[in-house]
């Protein structure tokens, strides 16, 4: 027997197998299975009433990403006490479609002019949730007690409450934040990417409007923007910070491709890279207990916190300059908006 | 519109001592009408006044124009830089001096294959001919590169014919493809299927990776492949380079024939796309300000253009490429772009597409790419989902998105049509048809839709947002 199937790259498949597995022993095994295609998951379902023995057998499926478009996945029922007892065969063909979509520059005419504003998403219940901010959700779908880790916003005893725009409200801060700035104190020649209060969809994340390619993302499609994506990236598909249309595969801001070492950490040699500098984070004060925007304390800022290099920091020497603040503005401790402790 | 042109290509002569195979111009004998020295002259001067800053001279063979040499000196007293594409044929070493010494700034010499097959296509010793050319420029310390015409008689033998030029120190080399027109119309078993762009991009690619030799796919090569954009960055050495942003004639350059009518590119020759006036008529900067000048060019927009390019997401920005590309395939510039990579690749995919009756994975991946800003290939799926459950509202919704996101706003207002047929309460679908609408031209009905759609949403913040926009663009 066979049977094809026509499968998506990247996506789970199901293969259907009836068997009396319950009652004989013999059920279905794969003993063949192609590199391109990994087992997810088994279940064996009664599907005969109550007094049958029939049973469904699911095999799930992924479909890696190949070459090949043509890959064969055998089975064969067998006696489970007596694995060289074979009675039937099984063999599915699966042709892979292949998602070829990265091989183009992403562009749209109106990737700047989106009717929906900038990290925003229609849900699909059709209510619009507000309060979503750079692709956090702030309501419903996350525990409240994590809620509200919107970028440049303070965690912890200086989040009051929401405003009915769901936008957070603070004590003994300027309630105006923007993305790391106090919004009357930040220059406007300064962008992380959005002029403070002004932030509309032309602009990039992280990029001077006028230098940046439409073609060029920070990560993020305007106002597709969901919480399920990492900067910009669904993370098993693509990396972190990526030039959508022209980086090469095998370049990844600032490491080649899987190899990532130690000596590599985001985009600054190691030997190279001064102590003093850190990720957004003032040198002392940055500890396992400051998160950037994970409630969890799993993540910083897109390290892995076991995987990252205390000595190795975004960039900025501490003394000199903060995480997309104007150095001397926010020095103060109550001004600190960035990495305040837990 | 105000244009600033920068560059021209300027075919001194139709005369040429070649005649070669694929020549787009069928150039022999010098036509009548090739202007006079003086006239040449006075021409370097309206070129330098109009702030060009870099002319191509190119022919029919310049070198055969006797006052070659006074025309480069010409152009180049006056700061601009003079580039010259050439057979080599003339070009021995006191004709190399003799440009030096006139200003000539770079110089390409046509080169379309090992020593056999350039040859073959052009003349017995061309090969040599032009190998020495290029010894000497180098040794003059000018610049110089390879310019190649691919076609069917030398697309197989790219990778030798880079090692040749890379033994004879060849820095830059642009490729081109070899389109249907003079010679090469005649020759049909000499041009490239389309599908071999992907083969010429390819190799594009790999050279460039090499980092041995510069290359420089021309503009008839593309449309938006990462790999392209790789190349050029590498050749160009430089991370800003920029998305192709349509054809540049009357843009910011264009062309002079021998007898000195203007038209927006030389390859672009049928009377329609010549200017009504020549230098001999008008100066060139009338020519070029003039209100209707390089119409066909400066008015096309993407509605203009026929099949794939007509909703292509790239549509807009593109405008079908190489307009040349489009004219000697199709007998039309308003055709769609066959050579073009995208267009093969979604060809390719709808192919495809055709094969899946999984509805569900359909959508899902669907949704990952409008995540992912890639609108088209989002579109495509969803249309053969709608062919395959019709009366799914949802989807039907989310592809009037991903085709609004592609700038196709008749398709996205068709959609949500049919998705308010089936549920006139949809407020999505009301507002993307008030979108639709609105970018149709249709400002106050857009506006009166996006109005309902709040009403009916129940006041969404989103649709108040979207409509406040609508309502302060229009006014």
């Amino acid at each position: 027997m066979q049977k094809e199937y026509v499968v998506l790259e990247g996506k789970i498949f199901v293969v259907e197998l009836l068997s009396y597995m319950g009652s004989t022993n013999y059920g279905w095994c794969i003993s063949k299975l192609p590199q391109q295609i990994i087992v997810m998951a088994t279940e064996n379902v009664p599907v005969g009433g109550k007094y049958s023995a029939t049973l469904l057998q699911r095999f799930y499926f992924g479909a890696l990403a190949t070459e090949e478009e043509k890959v064969d996945i055998s089975f064969t029922l067998n006696s489970w006490s007596d694995l060289d007892d074979v009675v039937d065969n099984f063999t599915a063909n699966v042709k892979i479609i292949k998602s070829d979509s990265e091989d183009f520059a992403s562009y749209s005419e109106n990737a700047v002019k989106i009717a929906m504003p900038y990290g925003f998403v229609r849900p699909d219940d059709g209510t619009q949730n507000s309060c979503q901010d750079y692709g956090l959700p702030c309501i419903g779908h996350q525990d409240f007690n994590h809620l509200i880790v919107a970028y440049g916003v303070p965690l912890g005893q200086d989040f009051k409450n929401l405003n009915m725009a769901c936008e957070p409200i603070y004590m003994g801060q300027n309630a105006n934040l923007k993305y790391g700035y106090p919004c009357g104190v930040q220059d406007a020649s300064l962008k992380y990417g959005y002029p403070c209060g002004v932030q509309d969809a032309s602009l990039k994340y992280g990029y001077p409007c006028g230098v940046q390619e439409a073609s060029l993302k920070y990560g993020y499609p305007c106002g597709v923007q969901e919480a399920n994506l990492k900067y910009g990236y669904p993370c098993s598909v693509q990396k972190y910070g990526y030039p959508c249309g022209v980086q090469e595969a095998s370049l990844k801001y600032g490491y080649p491709c899987g190899v990532q070492e130690a000596s590599l950490k985001y985009g600054y040699p190691c030997g190279v890279q001064e102590a003093s500098l850190k990720y957004g984070y003032p040198c002392g004060v940055q500890e396992t207990s400051l998160t950037y925007d994970d409630p969890y304390n799993v993540q910083k800022y897109g390290y892995p916190c076991g995987v990252q290099d205390a000595n190795l920091k975004y960039g900025y020497p501490c003394s000199v300059q903060k995480y997309g603040y104007p150095c001397g503005v926010q020095d103060s401790q109550e001004a600190r908006i960035y990495a305040v402790p837990f | 519109m105000k244009y600033q042109p920068i560059t021209c290509v300027w075919e001194v002569t139709m005369g040429c001592n070649m005649r070669c195979g694929h020549c787009g111009s069928s150039c022999a004998k010098p036509l009548e009408g090739e202007l006079t020295t003086e006239e040449a002259l006075a021409l370097c001067d309206q070129i330098a006044n109009l702030g060009l800053k870099w002319v191509t001279l190119s022919g029919g063979e310049p070198l055969i124009r006797q006052d070659i040499a006074q025309i480069v000196k010409r152009l180049s007293s006056q700061g601009v830089f003079v580039n010259m594409i050439t057979n080599g044929l003339l070009l021995d070493r006191a004709m190399a001096e003799t440009l030096k010494e006139n200003g000539i700034a770079t110089l390409a010499i046509s080169i379309d294959g090992t020593r056999e097959i350039h040859d073959e296509i052009r003349k017995k010793g061309a090969f040599d001919s032009a190998r020495e050319s290029f010894q000497y420029m180098t040794e003059l310390g000018i610049k110089s590169g390879v310019v190649t015409t691919i076609t069917n008689k030398n697309i197989d033998i790219l990778g030798e014919l880079k090692e040749e030029l890379i033994r004879m120190g060849v820095k830059t080399w642009q490729v081109q493809i070899g389109l249907p027109m003079g010679n090469l119309k005649e020759k049909p078993d000499w041009l490239l299927a389309p599908e071999r762009v992907t083969d010429i991009i390819d190799f594009c690619y790999e050279t460039a990776k090499e980092g041995r030799i510069k290359i420089y796919p021309a503009d008839c090569i593309g449309y938006y492949t990462k790999k392209e954009l790789e190349v050029k960055k590498i050749s160009y050495e430089t991370d800003m380079v920029s998305l192709w942003d349509g054809c540049n004639a009357g843009i910011r350059g264009f062309g002079i024939l021998h007898d000195g009518r203007i038209l927006g590119c030389t390859s672009i020759r049928e009377e329609q796309f010549i200017e009504k006036k020549s230098i001999r008529e008008s100066t060139l900067k009338a020519i070029w300000d003039n209100e209707g000048a390089f119409a066909w060019r400066r008015n096309f927009k993407k509605e203009d253009l026929d099949g794939a390019c007509k909703t292509c997401v790239y549509g807009s920005k593109c405008l079908g490429g190489c307009p040349n590309t489009r004219l000697t395939m199709n007998g039309s510039i308003n055709s769609e772009n066959q050579y073009c990579a995208y267009n093969l690749k979604l060809k390719e995919m709808q192919k495809k597409q055709q094969e899946i009756t999984d509805a569900k994975g359909l959508f899902e991946q669907a949704e990952d790419l409008i995540k992912l800003g890639i609108y088209q290939e989002a579109a495509i799926i969803l249309k053969r989902l709608t062919e395959l459950e019709p009366d799914n509202e949802k989807a039907l919704v989310v592809k009037a998105y991903a085709e609004y996101m592609c700038g196709n706003y008749e398709i996205c207002k068709e959609d949500n049509a049919k998705a308010l047929e089936m549920n006139a309460g949809n407020a999505d679908a009301l507002s993307g048809y008030a979108i639709a609408l609105y970018n149709l031209g249709d400002k106050q009905g857009g506006i009166d839709h996006m109005k309902r759609a709040v009403v009916l949403s129940g006041g969404r913040r989103d649709l108040q947002e979207d409509l406040a926009g609508m309502m302060a663009a229009a006014n």
